[in-house]
């Protein structure tokens, strides 16, 4: 009996995805959100929405019992559970086969076995697909976890057995810091899995994350839809994933597929899933690393080769529809780049941004794809991933889907939150990424010191002054932009603008000229002049010494993003009354003789009491927001006066949880 | 609204010798606006920057919105006056959103003549303040500038119209609701000194702005004193002491900060005329006026051709076409904003200022400003017109024009005589604006004409000697060279009688930013019924 009514039990972009598949379908769409997503667009799209909770996750997303009331009473004879969340509880799983609900995805037992990473590694063996060597036992005490690390050597990779998504891991490269990490490994598992097993094995240095997507159904057929390769990685998160593999060897490919194919068989495989390898290409080696019995985030890029809806095939198969296709009959046709914008501070240990959208704005481009789950005036809150849209670029070839996804990502305004775009925009522009020298080590080879925002220099901070004007437009008072009576006669209209950037201290330029000839002064000193200056579209062209240029910028508030060829640089360009008047609320920030929540988020451990010593760096509070666990550490050496929070209470933003003595 | 279609040809030779004439009147005008703006006077600013002060435009730029207009007024101000060392007579004045709130900026230029007050610069500081009081428009005083100019003090101090009124407008504005908001950046003493103490809120530059109504000097002579000017009217002193001040600025930039961040919180809510219909360039450019206007004024010229060039599109609806044809009505729009036009294309005869009178009610009743071209020899004159009744005919004319209750706006473009500068809303009839070009000509009569009437005089003088051709030729030069200097369109702007020369190609955008003005306060809407003439 097909299937008339799903509940997704899930948020975001991938709420929405499913939602669009539903409505292809004929399927009526139930949504379920928490308080803090009662705005959010998947909300507003679904057939039907049912709160089911507070903000915080384990009171919605992952209540099984909410979940499954709101399919029940708004008449949901299937859930499909996304990514995260609930989609790898074999609990739940069973939960649902026992109240007579479809689950989308594979049987509760595939679930438990593969979402243990220990016990997948021990079916892939039995497959006999090669894994990383390393320790999946069961005794976690730390004498023998030592031992086995001692063993396995560095580097050494601590993960949570139960994780995934990168939450929980832990690189050792000296094991006398083992023990410090593994603890931390272990509190970030507890607080993220509910289980604080861990597993060890070796850290490979330069290998590429190629995974196989599998398509199997309830009647033994199992397909592979062929490989992503997504070892551009930040923090073990994907950041860019891509399909086909680039330069991935026909044997290669050939070995990959099979092994996933025969993990898949081995266990029975019946739903879409992802078996994910190490590949390293200077040895040949694969290893498997895990598998994922859900869809993944990243499946839009196969969807682009492929030419087949996941989201469709994953109900059909779930309502016990037989795979009509041969493996022969699936084609890898040309190719997809998808990156992964968050609300997330690259430059600052990716962490994450919380805010109001205040302007949301996707392009619409041939081969481009955007999958978002926010929009204009959408809340990003700290009770979730930090993900807030997938842009995806496809082509012929690599070279035409790289062209489409820079164009797309250079016209994406996100604005009201720090977003990671500049960040992914400078990684798909670089020379290493455009000749497809992937690894996993990628991010660090490419940014040794960490990614910082491009350095501003004045001339582009010139442009992105021009940019910030407002646009001409509207009545003739706006309309006419910076007219003057004594124009004819050499005195231009102009205005000044406080510019600041990155490494670049706020300097008030003043801008004659909004189009056509446009000089830009500091003080008296010129700046930029360029003639035939236009704006339109995202782009600002001009001439230079003779030269054409052509830029693409985004323009959200006050922040101007420019994309010259060297990579992305925000500007950030105030009116001289926001510049110069806020001082004083800078100072207050600046302040050195206290602990502050660097945004909203979850106080789940406080290590100091008051009347302690404590000396600058010691780590006072540990900290949980949008999923990531920060170690909150004191400013200088003092003594502690007070303690302003409680372990396990939810701190506001800004607000002071560790005095210390003046 | 029918599209107007143009007979000029701007191949022909007719047009090829009208703008050239034109060019030369602009290249004057161009370089007279430079020069009054800003040149020659290097050292005098290089002085000036290094006291940390910006020129007073440049304060200008960062005071109003960055990327907007600033309509500036009366940029010749006593032109040709004081050995032409006043440029501009020493202030700044004109129009510009803060905030996207549109203001009133009246700015002392301390590089001419330490900004003190010619008789000029009082006229220019009134007439601003009066075109902020009509159109409620915040007023915001940059002030750097020395009171009255002693010598000049005559014709700066004591009338009805002179530095006094300054401060009386202020206070009946700041009644009236209008923000008065004061900024100073150097000295003001004396009358000066009442700026910035009759504003509602006042910001000083420390180290460099001073307040006292006797300066150190003075004191000395008064009441025997020995005071530097710092101590005795700095701006830490009034700010933090006398409360004189109420915001210390740092520097220029901060002072000006301050300001746009007080009409930020004005809580003003009268902003511009949102333009009912959307901007349509004209077809015809702007540019060919100075193509259309007659290098010899007694060849005449279609007027329309003019307006064409002006309204939107191109478009105009023209009213009574086929009667009283020497006075052009139409309705059209000018950057959105629906108008009503008034055109000479002759002398005015009776239909055709009954046509005016008529017109003008109908806009009036409409709620259209209107909008007067002045190219205008004068009322037909002669037996018949005189037993047609012209002078009642024109009088209602006049009656209408003067108590419309809709904005008027003039502008001078040709010659404007005698009665016919009155008929078509000459400066004495206080249109909200008035501007002109350079071929304006404001006066009784033509210097020709005059000369003929003067010498006529003398001819028919009954008492002494008759006339010989000496003394005829003589009074015939007199006036020629009276009514030739009168006339001429830089003696009008020296002394105010409008609101600033403009280029005819900018003269759509300067209309333009004046009706979203205007239109802010329509004016009273009590109806009559129109009187048809």
């Amino acid at each position: 009996m097909p299937i008339q009514s799903l509940l997704i039990a899930n948020r975001g972009e991938i709420a929405r995805r499913v939602i669009r598949t539903c409505r292809a379908m004929g399927i009526r769409a139930v949504a379920v959100y928490s308080e803090a997503d009662r705005d959010a667009p998947f909300v507003a799209e679904a057939d039907t929405a049912v709160h089911i909770g507070a903000s915080e996750a384990r009171n919605s997303y992952l209540n099984m019992d909410a979940v499954i009331t709101a399919a029940r009473e708004s008449g949901a004879e299937t859930i499909h559970p996304g990514y995260g969340f609930l989609s790898e509880n074999a609990e739940f799983a069973q939960r649902c086969d026992d109240e007579g609900i479809t689950f989308i995805g594979p049987s509760p037992e595939v679930i438990r076995r593969m979402g243990s990473k220990i016990e997948a590694k021990a079916v892939a063996e039995a497959a006999g697909v090669p894994v990383i060597p390393g320790y999946h036992g069961i005794d976690q005490s730390d004498t023998k976890l030592s031992e086995e690390a001692q063993r396995i050597g560095t580097p050494l990779l601590i993960k949570a057995s139960a994780g995934g998504g990168g939450r929980g891991m832990r690189v050792v490269d000296d094991l006398d810091d083992f023990s410090e990490t593994l603890q931390t490994a272990r509190a970030e598992a507890l607080s993220a899995f509910g289980d604080d097993a861990v597993l060890l094995e070796r850290y490979l240095r330069a290998p590429r994350h190629v995974e196989v997507q599998l398509l199997c159904d309830k009647h033994g057929h199992c397909l592979h839809l062929f490989e992503r390769d997504c070892s551009i990685q930040r923090n073990h998160q994907k950041v860019i994933e891509e399909a086909p593999a680039p330069g991935l060897p026909d044997d290669i490919r050939e070995r990959l597929t099979s092994d996933a194919v025969r993990l898949a068989r081995s266990i029975g495989y019946d739903s879409v899933g992802t078996a994910e390898f190490l590949w390293e290409p200077e040895s040949g080696e694969t290893f498997f690393l895990e598998m994922n019995t859900r869809l993944q985030v990243e499946h839009p890029v196969t969807e682009a080769v492929t030419g087949l809806d996941l989201v469709a095939w994953q109900i059909r198969v779930a309502a016990g529809d037989a795979l009509p296709m041969a493996q022969a009959d699936i084609v890898c046709h040309g190719h997809a780049i998808e990156a992964r914008i968050a609300a997330e501070d690259p430059a600052n240990g990716y962490a994450p941004q919380v805010g109001t959208v205040d302007l949301y704005r996707e392009p619409d481009l041939d081969g481009l794809r955007v999958d978002s789950g926010v929009d204009t005036g959408s809340d990003v809150t700290p009770h979730y991933d930090s993900m807030i849209a997938k842009v995806i670029g496809s082509g012929e070839t690599r070279d035409a889907a790289l062209a489409v996804l820079r164009d797309g990502l250079s016209r994406m305004t996100v604005s009201g939150i720090g977003t990671n775009l500049e960040f992914v925009h400078d990684i798909v522009g670089q020379p290493a990424f455009a000749a497809a020298r992937l690894h996993t080590g990628f991010l660090s080879d490419a940014f040794p010191d960490g990614w910082q925002a491009h350095p501003a220099d004045e001339r582009l901070g010139a442009m992105a002054a021009v940019l910030a004007l407002p646009a001409p437009t509207g009545g003739v008072w706006n309309a006419l932009g910076p007219w003057r009576i004594t124009e004819p006669s050499g005195r231009r209209g102009a205005g000044v603008l406080y510019v600041s950037g990155s490494g670049m201290e706020p300097v008030a330029l003043r801008v004659e000229g909004q189009s056509g000839t446009v000089s830009v002064f500091a003080e008296e000193r010129p700046v930029w002049r360029a003639d035939r200056v236009q704006v339109s579209d995202n782009r600002l062209t001009f001439r230079e010494d003779g030269a054409r240029h052509d830029i693409g910028f985004v323009r959200s508030g006050d922040l101007v993003t420019l994309y010259p060829e060297r990579g992305a640089v925000t500007y950030k360009a105030l009116p001289p009354e926001i510049a110069l008047l806020g001082r004083k609320a800078e100072q207050v920030v600046a302040d050195g003789s206290a602990v502050i929540a660097p945004m909203p988020g979850l106080v789940t451990e406080i290590r100091v009491n008051p009347g302690d010593t404590v000396k600058q760096g010691d780590v006072a509070v540990l900290f949980e927001a949008m999923k990531m666990v920060q170690s909150l550490a004191v400013p200088r050496d003092g003594i502690v006066r007070a303690v302003n929070c409680t372990a396990g209470t939810f701190a506001e933003g800004r607000s002071v949880l560790i005095e210390l003595e003046e | 609204m029918a599209v107007f279609t143009s007979s000029i040809d701007p191949s022909s030779a007719d047009f090829q010798a009208n703008r050239a004439h034109f060019d030369t009147l602009l290249a004057t005008l161009r370089e007279r606006i430079a020069t009054a703006t800003g040149g020659g006077r290097d050292a005098l600013i290089a002085r000036h920057h290094k006291r940390g002060k910006l020129l007073v435009r440049d304060r200008i730029d960062r005071l109003i919105d960055p990327g907007t207009p600033f309509l500036e007024l009366s940029t010749l101000a006593a032109w040709g006056q004081y050995e032409n060392d006043v440029p501009g007579a020493g202030i700044v004045t004109g129009i510009g959103q803060v905030h996207g709130v549109p203001c009133m900026a009246i700015a002392n230029d301390a590089t001419v003549k330490g900004g003190s007050f010619f008789h000029e610069t009082v006229k220019k500081h009134v007439r601003a303040q009066e075109i902020a009081e009509e159109n409620r428009l915040p007023c915001l005083y940059l002030v750097d500038c020395g009171g009255a100019y002693l010598p000049e003090q005559d014709r700066v101090f004591p009338d009805k119209d002179h530095f006094g009124n300054t401060f009386h407008r202020q206070c009946r504005m700041s009644a009236a609701g209008i923000p008065q908001i004061s900024a100073v950046f150097g000295g003001c003493t004396a009358g000066g000194a009442y700026i910035p103490a009759l504003s509602d809120e006042t910001i000083m530059v420390r180290g460099n702005a001073r307040i006292h109504l006797g300066g150190p000097s003075i004191v000395k002579v008064a009441i025997n004193e020995t005071v530097d000017g710092e101590t005795l009217g700095g701006a830490e002193m009034h700010t933090t002491v006398s409360g004189v001040s109420d915001h210390l600025a740092e520097d220029e930039p901060h002072a000006l900060a301050l300001m746009r961040d007080i009409v930020a919180s004005l809580n003003h809510t009268p902003s511009l005329a949102a333009p009912p219909k959307p901007a349509v360039p004209p077809r015809y450019d702007g540019d060919e006026i100075a193509g259309v206007i007659s290098h010899d004024r007694k060849i005449p010229y279609d007027v329309r051709e003019v307006i064409a060039r002006l309204v939107d599109g191109s478009e105009m609806r023209e009213f009574k076409p086929d009667w009283g044809t020497t006075l052009v009505c139409v309705t059209a729009s000018i950057h959105g904003h629906p108008v009503g036009i008034i055109g000479n294309n002759g002398a005015l005869f009776s239909d055709s200022s009954l046509k005016g009178a008529h017109f003008i009610s109908l806009c009036d009743q409409r709620g259209i400003p209107l909008l007067f071209l002045h190219n205008i020899s004068g009322f037909m004159v002669g037996t018949e017109a005189e037993r047609n009744g012209i002078a009642k005919d024109s009088a209602k004319m006049v009656y209408a024009m003067s108590c419309a209750q809709v904005p008027r706006l003039s502008l001078i473009i040709g010659g404007s005589y005698g009665a016919g500068n009155y008929g078509m809303c000459g400066r004495g009839f206080g249109p909200r604006f008035l501007f002109a070009w350079p071929t304006a000509e404001v006066a009784t009569m033509s210097a020709d004409i005059a000369s003929n009437v003067m010498t006529e005089l003398r001819r028919t003088k009954e008492k002494g000697a008759p006339a010989d051709e000496a003394e005829l030729q003589a009074i015939e030069d007199a006036v020629r060279k009276q009514y030739g200097e009168q006339s001429d369109p830089y003696y009008a702007t020296s002394r105010l009688w409008d609101d600033g020369l403009i280029e005819p190609a900018q003269t759509r955008d300067v209309l333009g930013l004046c009706l979203a003005v205007v239109m802010s306060q329509p004016g009273p809407r009590e109806r009559t019924p129109v009187l048809r003439m």
